[in-house]
């Protein structure tokens, strides 16, 4: 690949981009990076280049055999979606995806990888909040059954007679007690 | 003193407390506020391995994943376990739903990593009658699994035996028992 293209389209003075990479060696030291890659960075200091990809992108940890197949041609792609960025208890909260290709260096013909880092916040953040409210309903769904279980299992194994009539004294529920 | 680095994963149903595990566990923090975690979160915590001698003394980077938790309308994602050295799988005692699934995520876990480790967590027990505690621990001991190390009542409220099962996970990927 052309990294001039690359070059061409990450780093230039613009807004925020919600696109960086960084190109790997096959032992996943960094070779280079687009400008502002260290924002999505667990560790923003350790990006840079020479480095070990790992230690400022910690969840390539435990990829490694993945990543050598990719270098080697065996796989094609990799993606890992929706890893959530701590930047602190009070600041917002930013997600990443993380695509993993391979290519090679036109100079050398070194095997290398290219890792592009998206920002998936606004996504994830959406998502958050729908899991959120059907998370909860279920929750409460759940204990509404446990609770109703529990009241009918004393209603029904209760010594004394219950009986439940509307206004017009028509029986709507009785108890095997009653019987 | 040498560091090496491990991944271990949460895995289980939703709002069994994987989060407020793994906040107990790395922050020593509780909260009652249910916030469900979507796509995965990954904590760090540096142990020291028990019953290394002092001039070999040797610590373990626990890289932990905790990933979003299975509903009906979405399983785990396998990718997410990919690499993983052990996982601790959880279920909350006072949903039996999430007992019941919880041989589903032993045979994903196993499916992707063979030779992984697990760990079986039957959390929230402080919400629960001990005395019928014992026999939930005896009716989910996944003995004829050879890989899976224990089964224990935890609690993230409390910190009941929280540190026990990291500690435990931490020490087998490490080789050590």
């Amino acid at each position: 690949m052309n990294y001039y293209v690359l070059d061409k389209i990450f780093n230039q003075p613009s807004i925020l981009r919600h696109i960086e990479y960084l190109i790997v060696d096959k032992n996943l030291h960094i070779l280079d990076i687009s400008e502002e890659v260290q924002r999505f960075a667990d560790s923003p200091t350790r990006v840079v280049k020479a480095n070990d990809v790992r230690e400022g992108f910690p969840e390539l940890i435990g990829y490694e055999d993945i990543l050598f197949a990719i270098i080697q041609g065996q796989q094609e792609a990799f993606q890992l979606k929706g890893v959530a960025r701590s930047l602190g208890q009070h600041s917002p909260p930013l997600y990443i995806d993380i695509y993993v290709v391979g290519d090679r260096d036109e100079k050398n013909y070194e095997s290398t990888l290219i890792i592009i880092i998206e920002d998936a916040t606004e996504r994830m953040v959406m998502e958050q909040s729908l899991v959120q409210r059907v998370n909860e309903a279920n929750l409460l769904l759940s204990a509404l059954a446990v609770s109703k279980d529990y009241i009918d299992k004393i209603i029904t194994s209760m010594a004394d007679a219950l009986l439940v009539t509307t206004k017009t004294g028509k029986i709507k529920r009785v108890n095997p007690a009653a019987w | 003193m040498s560091t090496i680095s491990k991944k271990i994963c949460l895995v289980g149903d939703f709002g069994v407390g994987k989060t407020s595990l793994i906040r107990r566990f790395v922050e020593q923090q509780f909260s009652d506020q249910y916030l469900s975690t979507v796509g995965v979160k990954i904590s760090r915590k540096t142990v020291e391995l028990e019953g290394v001698k002092e001039p070999e003394k040797l610590s373990l980077q626990m890289m932990i994943w905790d990933l979003e938790g299975h509903t009906k309308f979405k399983g785990i994602a396998p990718t997410y376990l990919a690499g993983a050295g052990g996982a601790i799988i959880v279920a909350d005692v006072t949903r039996q739903e999430t007992l019941e699934r919880m041989s589903e995520h032993i045979n994903l876990f196993f499916t992707v990593n063979p030779k992984g480790f697990i760990i079986i967590a039957l959390n929230k027990s402080d919400m629960f009658e001990e005395e019928k505690i014992d026999k939930l621990l005896s009716n989910y001991q996944f003995e004829e699994e050879k890989r899976v190390l224990s089964t224990h009542s935890t609690s993230a409220k409390t910190g009941k035996d929280v540190d026990i099962i990291f500690h435990k996970l931490a020490d087998k990927m490490a080789g050590l028992t």
